[in-house]
């Protein structure tokens, strides 16, 4: 990633940001036609399956960028899908979901983000992923926190469906997390931002807010919680590429990975408390546009797996691998070196 | 991606030798690891092999010891060392900060003169800052040092020193001139220990523990060339070497063997054991990273004050967390693990007092936000 798609991919999606309307509960906001037409749901895929310009961590700034201005939209699975099956498959503007690991059954896929809206569902299986296409389908609507999409959807005949050998679910899963990740910091970065804002220019007792030790030490608090989620998303995504490309098999990655999903979930709660609290009674009204972050994080640190179930998967890395695999593996702050 | 990657072969090399040393330290001595190592972990033999290899003083130019390394390898030297648990107390004062202090501040012949014993291994240095009336607020210390023939004379008295009955060297924080406000008027020297009119007596921790010291100076003298820097430009140069100093990964790693004890705990296979491991496991990342992006900052030339502050202030959190889950394992059993942790519970409210209170930091970093 070169700082001018940075800056770039930024104007973009300040541009988008500027036309977003909220949608009605469980609907596309208008503008994700805008986000699929400027190709950025195919960052990732090599040119000649159609895929756009720009790396993961390009991607990784589409998201952020998004969440950062509350938008809510299928970006983090669609393009999570789309980096996979791009490897050996065309890709085109349509919606692709994944499904949550743990929302998988043998005739259900339970929780799909955005399952209505997608033209296929991706579903995680240990060794291989398999494409279920919800043409042919039963969809059961419902909505997260945040009104987003979390459908069930059963496949005629069960989860037979296309096989994608040359993935791994894993790899999709943990695709899926680091996207997350950088959802959530993009979310938590907004939130901070909104509420640095209100506390400098809302004036009580005769002053701003911030004059007030206690608001000031909060917001403090909120800073440094800012600072280690994107200090996780900057690791994981440099680990990543060093290391070139989500690959589950490789423990460092999946370290990584896990270590950002949950130090942004774990991030998301405390910004979203504190940034109510300094809000006082403004933040809850629907008219004032926190929600529109809060909510997402809310909902999102536990999307695609919970905060807990990423802690134990790791937590389960450190207890079979010792302390070796903690210091050298799990914690080390740059990629190790391949021992040749 | 930055261009933060590091797969820098001699530092990769360095670590390992440090590791091996360590090890073999420990296995020929029968050495256990203990928490809290670079505050109890007295042992100046232990600090002089280590001064042996080179690994003291190691940012320093060659001329007074040091390898003129980075602050990165400097990093994975003390990383390992604190992992370890290793008893590096005796030296630890002046490598991490009187000797940079001496560097940035002191003549040539004041450099020529204390650095290289540091260096060696020989010199152990304590820190006369905090008095009674002086914790939190520093600026408040009212020990003095007028101007006599030839030097300076320094009454009054110094708390929480640690070491200074086994110190060669007292780093001093005194008040040189009667300024309007009380962040003028103060100098930094360093005196020799014992020195005549110098008192030491030891203030117990709560585990009985004997480190802490009271330091009475009774009209110490102090020659000319002892004053560090520039007379009554103390606070603005001690305030430096504060935040140099509250970077480091021993703010993160204090309670580390604990956790590496924890680990390789049969009891700690537990999912709900598991499930806050990978949570605080996620912690250690980041903070060895920041410690990490910390010391490249300070090798291309910046001074990441905020960053070393939030540094230490997540960083004891995260070593107090550790003891928190160590309870569930070892909390109501005995042995070698129980003894770590009894050890680390007893030294964690010092953890996010010393150095700065976790208090003061944050307001720092308030003052920063509310800006």
């Amino acid at each position: 990633m070169s700082a001018d798609n940075e800056s770039a991919l930024k104007d973009l999606i300040a541009a988008i940001a500027e036309e977003h309307v909220e949608p009605e509960p469980g609907e596309l906001p208008a503008v994700w036609a805008a986000v699929a037409e400027a190709g950025l749901t195919r960052i990732g895929v090599p040119e000649e399956n159609g895929g756009s310009d720009g790396d993961l961590g390009d991607l990784l700034v589409v998201v952020g960028e998004l969440a950062r201005h509350g938008i809510g939209t299928p970006i983090v699975a669609c393009a999570a899908a789309n980096v996979l099956l791009g490897r050996h498959h065309e890709i085109d503007n349509a919606i692709r979901g994944v499904a949550a690991p743990g929302g998988v059954d043998r005739d259900v896929l339970r929780d799909v983000p955005w399952g209505r809206h997608a033209a296929e569902v991706l579903v995680p299986l240990r060794d291989r992923v398999r494409i279920v296409d919800v043409e042919h389908a039963a969809v059961e609507e419902d909505v997260d926190l945040a009104d987003e999409p979390r459908d069930t959807v059963r496949p005629d005949g069960g989860v037979g469906g296309a096989r994608l050998d040359e993935a791994r679910g894993s790899d999709l899963t943990l695709l899926v997390g680091l996207l997350r990740a950088g959802a959530l910091l993009g979310t938590l970065t907004g939130a901070y931002d909104l509420t640095r804002t209100y506390v400098a220019e809302r004036e009580q007792f005769g002053a701003p807010l911030v004059r007030l030790p206690a608001v000031a030490t909060q917001l403090a608090t909120m800073r440094t919680a800012q600072i280690t989620a994107s200090t996780a998303v900057r690791r994981a995504a440099e680990i990543v590429d060093e290391r070139g490309g989500v690959d589950a098999g490789d423990a460092t990655v999946a370290a990584a990975v896990a270590a950002a999903r949950i130090s942004t979930a774990s991030a998301a709660g405390d910004v979203a408390r504190i940034a109510h609290q300094l809000h006082g009674a403004m933040g809850i009204t629907q008219e004032y546009p926190l929600h529109r972050l809060t909510r997402r994080l809310w909902a999102w640190r536990d999307t695609d797996g919970t905060e807990s179930e990423w802690s134990a998967r790791l937590g389960t890395l450190c207890l079979d691998g010792g302390e070796a695999v903690l210091w050298d593996v799990v914690t080390a702050s740059v990629p190790p070196r391949d021992v040749a | 991606m930055t261009g933060t990657h590091d797969q820098d072969p001699y530092r990769a090399e360095l670590r390992a030798r440090v590791r091996a040393f360590v090890d073999q330290w420990r296995t020929d001595r029968h050495v256990e690891p203990t928490c809290d190592s670079w505050m109890r972990g007295f042992d100046p033999e232990f600090s002089r092999a280590l001064a042996a290899r080179g690994w003291i003083g190691i940012t320093w130019p060659t001329e007074f010891g040091g390898a003129g390394s980075s602050n990165r390898d400097r990093l994975a030297v003390t990383e390992e060392l604190l992992r370890a648990g290793a008893p590096i107390a005796a030296h630890w004062i002046g490598d991490r900060q009187i000797g940079p202090a001496i560097l940035r501040h002191g003549t040539e012949e004041l450099r020529k003169e204390l650095l290289p014993a540091i260096t060696a291994g020989e010199a152990v240095y304590c820190l006369g800052m905090s008095e009674p009336g002086a914790g939190s607020d520093l600026a408040s210390v009212t020990t003095r040092a007028d101007r006599v023939e030839g030097g300076w004379r320094v009454s009054g008295r110094k708390v929480w020193t640690s070491h200074a009955h086994h110190a060669t060297h007292m780093y001093l924080l005194a008040r040189t001139e009667k300024a309007e406000r009380k962040h003028q008027g103060l100098s930094e020297f360093v005196l020799d220990l014992p020195s005549e009119g110098i008192e030491i007596s030891p203030i117990r921790d709560l585990s009985g523990e004997h480190h802490f010291n009271e330091v009475v100076l009774d009209g110490v003298f102090v020659p000319e060339h002892r004053l560090l820097g520039t007379a009554g430009d103390g606070w603005r140069q001690v305030v430096e070497q504060l935040s140099f100093e509250r970077g480091g990964p021993e703010r993160v790693l204090s309670t580390y063997p604990l956790l590496a004890e924890l680990i390789g705990h049969p009891t700690a296979r537990q999912p709900h054991i598991a499930t806050r491991l990978g949570g605080l496991a996620a912690r250690l990342a980041t903070l060895r990273r920041l410690a990490w992006e910390l010391a490249g900052a300070l090798d291309d030339g910046r001074a990441p004050v905020q960053e070393a502050v939030t540094l230490k202030y997540l960083g004891n959190a995260f070593e107090c967390s550790v003891v928190e889950l160590a309870r569930e394992v070892f909390g109501a059993g005995g042995g070698a693990g129980a003894r770590l942790f009894r050890g680390a519970l007893a030294a964690q409210p010092g953890f996010t007092i010393r150095g700065g209170a976790a208090d003061v930091l944050l307001g720092l970093l308030a003052r920063e936000e509310a800006r």
